[in-house]
């Protein structure tokens, strides 16, 4: 069955297709949601938050279609919620000083041995962690969810040409950061 | 085209989202602009950074979702669906009064005895619970837990009074084996003293007077 078929069948009463669905959406949106908030432990609870909305929302749900924008809609809604409701996360600019405070000197100054030692996951998460929220939520959904840029564009309900200069901008300022730290792909991928 | 409407375009032919028209324009404005084949080249250097962070598996939880929210559901819920999750608890209850291995996996919970090793006990539930069906789960958790408590005290009650009547025997016989033991010395003791008295008579009988 497909994800609208399920929905479907939920919105007939079958409410055992729930968690069909929920196994097919943990995986995207935990994923999601820790590539967002960056720990493992909130990112657990903001999916349990997302799910909890979408079962009282599924319902109403009018075009299945689309559930695909409109589970990470809700997904970025608890995540942005939980977000007001805790000390907000610093964001910084993308300069020197700054990179370097946010992912530590000695990234800088032994960049190999550090990526080395410290887990991707943990640089890429710190990398991610510095951009504004903005633009760091269409990365997300670009480049490790798989959306479209007119899906990205729907479910953050901007224009599409926002998504894309948004797009440009995190590129910008990761090539940046990443040539700064010389962060390559070799590195990381002798590190996985 | 302006270099941020370049950009844009850039960004949607890296992610092949291009019509074939425009993306062929690119491809020929590529062909000719060494700025914008740099630019594209780095920006896959940057999305390859990126895609070294890998998915992860995301551990289990249980979802509790609002009882009102699920009242639009005009079925009940599958028999199975309960049994299947009464099953788990009731091997998570078993926890409390056995020293069990559990693991949880993708909805799947193994249960390691350690009396079986080799024969681990696996059930599989939904991850869905409504608040409401929570709470009663929790009252049957709750009663169950009762009913074994009570269940051990009992079953302790019966083993300390097994415990004592054995015990009162056991001071039984060792009172009689330590009377039969005092009877024995007394009958030793009545038999020496009536032989010494014998042995003093005849002594007495055979020796010579002092007085002759």
């Amino acid at each position: 069955m497909t994800e609208a078929d399920l929905i479907n069948a939920f919105k007939r009463g079958d409410r055992g297709a729930f968690n069909d669905l929920v196994r097919l959406w943990h995986p995207r949106i935990y994923n999601f949601v820790l590539r967002y908030a960056g720990d493992r432990d909130e990112a657990a609870d903001l999916a349990q938050q997302t799910f909890i909305r979408a079962y009282s929302a599924l319902s109403k749900l009018e075009n299945p279609e689309k559930s695909s924008t409109w589970i990470y809609q809700i997904a970025l809604n608890a995540s942005r919620d939980a977000g007001r409701t805790r000390q907000r996360r610093p964001t910084v600019d993308v300069d020197d000083e700054n990179i370097a405070a946010a992912l530590g000197d000695d990234v800088l100054s032994r960049p190999d041995a550090v990526a080395h030692e410290r887990d991707v996951r943990d640089l890429l998460n710190r990398a991610l962690q510095t951009l504004p929220e903005e633009q760091r939520v269409v990365v997300i959904m670009k480049e490790y969810e798989g959306l479209k840029l007119r899906e990205i564009a729907d479910a953050l309900d901007v224009s599409i040409n926002t998504v894309k200069s948004r797009l440009y901008r995190v590129f910008e300022s990761l090539k940046h950061l990443f040539e700064l730290c010389c962060i390559t792909e070799e590195m990381l991928r002798y590190d996985a | 085209m302006t270099p941020d409407e370049r950009n844009a375009q850039l960004i949607t032919y890296i992610y092949g989202e291009l019509d074939e028209h425009e993306r062929q324009e690119m491809e020929a404005f590529l062909a000719t602009n060494g700025e914008a084949r740099r630019s594209l080249e780095e920006l896959r250097r940057t999305l390859a950074v990126l895609g070294a962070w890998e998915d992860e598996t995301p551990p289990f939880g249980l979802t509790f979702v609002p009882e009102d929210a699920a009242a639009g559901a005009r079925r009940p819920v599958a028999w199975w669906w309960a049994s299947g999750l009464g099953v788990a608890i009731a091997a998570v209850l078993v926890l409390a009064f056995l020293r069990i291995d559990v693991t949880m996996s993708g909805g799947t919970m193994t249960v390691r005895m350690n009396w079986a090793e080799d024969t681990p006990v696996t059930a599989s539930f939904d991850s869905v619970l409504t608040e409401n069906r929570f709470v009663r789960y929790q009252e049957a958790y709750l009663e169950l837990t009762q009913d074994l408590i009570e269940a051990s005290e009992l079953r302790q009650r019966a083993a300390m009074i097994e415990f004592a009547r054995v015990l009162e025997a056991r001071r039984e016989e060792d009172l009689r084996q330590i009377g039969q033991g005092v009877r024995n010395v007394g009958q030793i003791a009545e038999r020496s003293y009536l032989q010494s008295g014998v042995l003093l008579t005849r002594w007495a009988q055979t020796r010579p007077s002092r007085r002759k």
